[in-house]
């Protein structure tokens, strides 16, 4: 509630505006109430549980407070932050955080988009290939995760398939050695994901017009002519879009590494959305995971203005170069 | 459109090899460790390893699934409490997004457009930006441990209002204004009017909230510490730590939380496909 009336001092010029352009359907007092019947439960929650626990989380990330009702909250400034960053644990869940989203960004949408330009054409069985690589994306991150950890267990699937052929020398405890442990937790993430930006760039290319191929075609373009020059080019505002979901989507990621590793060996594994779990729900160290969080928060807000700038900005410059 | 692509890419008979190559070596990526669960789940324990892999059991262990679901691991509370917590979500959430995107689509109101763009910025924050805030507020509202602080929690998302509002922006408003001449109130009208033609809206809403609920692992991790009230995947995680070296059943504890997604999936795979674009392509 306090939300709703919060916003007016800030924004009148828009809402003059809007009054302007319509006031075809005024609203009698009947519909007031009806308006706020409507929205009313969308809006407090929103407020109860989105507005307010970010506020709080700003708050809470420059004071410490072990989280017991009724103890002191003590502002510290930025000494959450500081903390946070000479922390060795903090670091290495940094490093993997953006190691994990360097080598999603680089297979999920490339991957993805091959996929998706061969389904898109004449593929036999081509809605139960969809079926296939869409699928695991609707399936929890639990099970998924449970699954790949037999497969890496280290008598599990993959190191019995390397003993057979001979390689042997090369099979270990994919999850327990600290070289392995994230590259097996990326690629894991990498499988789980390329069906959602597969599904997301196939419906980008069944809005390509398909004169634009004719025009091609007739032009005499190949095939690799055609995906460089024309399907690229198109689609390059939702590849740009898929790359920026990607970015957010890997941020997010708990479940998987939770299950999986649970951030070890040693910490080794953590990335900050599980670090966040442990600094509050196990070391009651609220101000250090809400300053976490308040990172997590700066990265994908970046992310989100990104996705707004970056395909006006490239539109802009594709303009000017016609 | 279809048949003017095939005459496109006919004269490439190595692209097209390459293409099937590529297409089968990343279906067997993605189908090998899902059929290795199913085949594993009706394993006995001793067959687990066996190599080459056995797809086909050869011995078939249906027992696996009647020791997850009879044993003592408390599979059909889990499985009760899932379906409950995830229907009232849904049931709560359509409810609650279709009324707030008819206002924000259809009434003219103060701060409108502020409501719009604050829902839009706020769309994409990670969940566990404001995992500890919540879990105070729960808490201070006594309502930490308990399905119904579960169910009001995850009751309004944006992405439902957002997605709904889409579809409710394309009715004409003159169908709205020809129904308020007839005397008509906003509420008549969006019950009568609005919600028959958002059905398919509604379905993918329906969906996919099903899809998240269901899966959803990190706030039944913190939010429930009673363990009659743990959600399926709550349940599952720690059946795995319990029954750590059981790879059979835990493979069939997997299969039996996935089978409800995979039927859902199979009936509702186009709208599934449309929430998820949709949701995507506005950010």
């Amino acid at each position: 509630m306090e939300k709703a009336a919060d916003p007016g001092t800030t924004q009148p010029t828009a809402k003059k505006k809007k009054q302007v352009v319509k006031k075809k359907n005024y609203l009698t007092l009947k519909d007031k109430v009806q308006l706020s019947v409507m929205t009313l439960p969308a809006l407090l929650l929103y407020g109860v549980f989105l507005v307010i626990p970010i506020l709080m989380a700003i708050y809470f990330a420059f004071h410490t407070w072990n989280g017991i009702t009724g103890s002191p909250l003590v502002f510290v400034g930025f000494q959450n932050f500081v903390n946070a960053f000479n922390n060795p644990l903090f670091q290495t869940a940094m490093r993997n955080m953006v190691e994990m989203v360097v080598f999603s960004v680089m297979f999920h949408t490339p991957v993805a988009l091959i996929l998706a330009v061969a389904l898109n054409a004449r593929v036999k069985g081509k809605r139960f290939f969809k079926f296939v690589y869409f699928v695991p994306t609707v399936f929890p991150l639990t099970a998924i995760g449970l699954l790949w950890f037999f497969i890496f267990m280290p008598n599990g699937s993959i190191n019995t398939l390397l003993t057979s052929i001979g390689l042997g020398s090369l099979a270990q405890g994919w999850l327990i050695q600290p070289a392995t442990a994230m590259p097996t937790i990326i690629f894991v993430n990498i499988w789980a994901g390329i069906g959602y930006y597969m599904i997301i760039l196939l419906a980008g290319l069944k809005g390509i017009p398909s004169d634009v191929y004719e025009a091609a075609l007739i032009d005499g373009a190949n095939a690799r002519q055609t995906f460089f020059r024309i399907t690229l080019p198109i689609l390059r505002p939702i590849i740009l879009l898929c790359i920026v979901l990607d970015i957010i989507g890997t941020v997010k990621v708990f479940d998987l590494i939770f299950v999986m590793t649970g951030g070890g060996p040693n910490g080794l594994t953590n990335v900050p959305t599980t670090l966040i779990y442990y600094e509050a729900f196990r070391y009651d160290n609220y101000g250090m995971a809400s300053a976490i969080g308040v990172i997590l928060l700066i990265i994908t807000v970046t992310a989100t203005l990104l996705t707004q700038f970056v395909p006006k900005w490239i539109a802009r410059r594709s303009a000017g170069k016609a | 459109m279809k048949n003017k692509r095939k005459t496109a890419r006919e004269p490439i008979r190595l692209g097209k090899v390459i293409r099937t190559l590529i297409f089968g070596l990343f279906m067997l990526v993605m189908l090998f460790p899902l059929l290795w669960m199913i085949s594993t789940s009706f394993k006995r324990e001793i067959d687990v390893f066996n190599f080459p892999i056995q797809w086909i059991p050869p011995v078939f262990n249906w027992h696996n699934y009647v020791e997850v679901w009879q044993g003592n691991y408390n599979f059909p509370l889990y499985y009760w409490n899932t379906i409950k917590v995830t229907v009232a979500v849904v049931v709560i959430q359509l409810v609650i997004s279709s009324m707030a995107a008819y206002a924000l689509a259809k009434m003219d109101f103060k701060f409108k457009g502020f409501i719009f763009s604050m829902f839009l910025a706020t769309m994409m924050i990670p969940d566990q930006v404001t995992i500890v805030p919540r879990f105070i507020l729960l808490q201070t509202m006594g309502l930490l441990n308990s399905h119904a602080g579960y169910i009001l929690m995850l009751a309004f998302s944006v992405y439902g209002v957002f997605l709904l509002r889409q579809s409710v922006i394309t009715i004409p408003d003159s169908l709205i204004e020809a129904a308020r001449m007839d005397g008509a109130t906003h509420l008549q009208i969006f019950i009568q009017i609005i919600i028959p033609m958002l059905k398919s809206s509604l379905a993918t809403l329906a969906i996919l909230r099903f899809v998240w609920t269901w899966n959803d692992y990190q706030n039944p991790l913190i939010f429930f510490r009673d363990q009659k009230l743990f959600t399926l995947q709550l349940g599952m995680s720690q059946f795995a730590s319990q029954a750590g070296t059981y790879y059979a059943l835990l493979m069939a504890a997997s299969v039996l939380a996935i089978v409800p997604l995979l039927i859902i999936f199979i009936i509702g795979q186009r709208y599934i496909m449309d929430g998820m674009t949709a949701g995507a392509v506005k950010g």
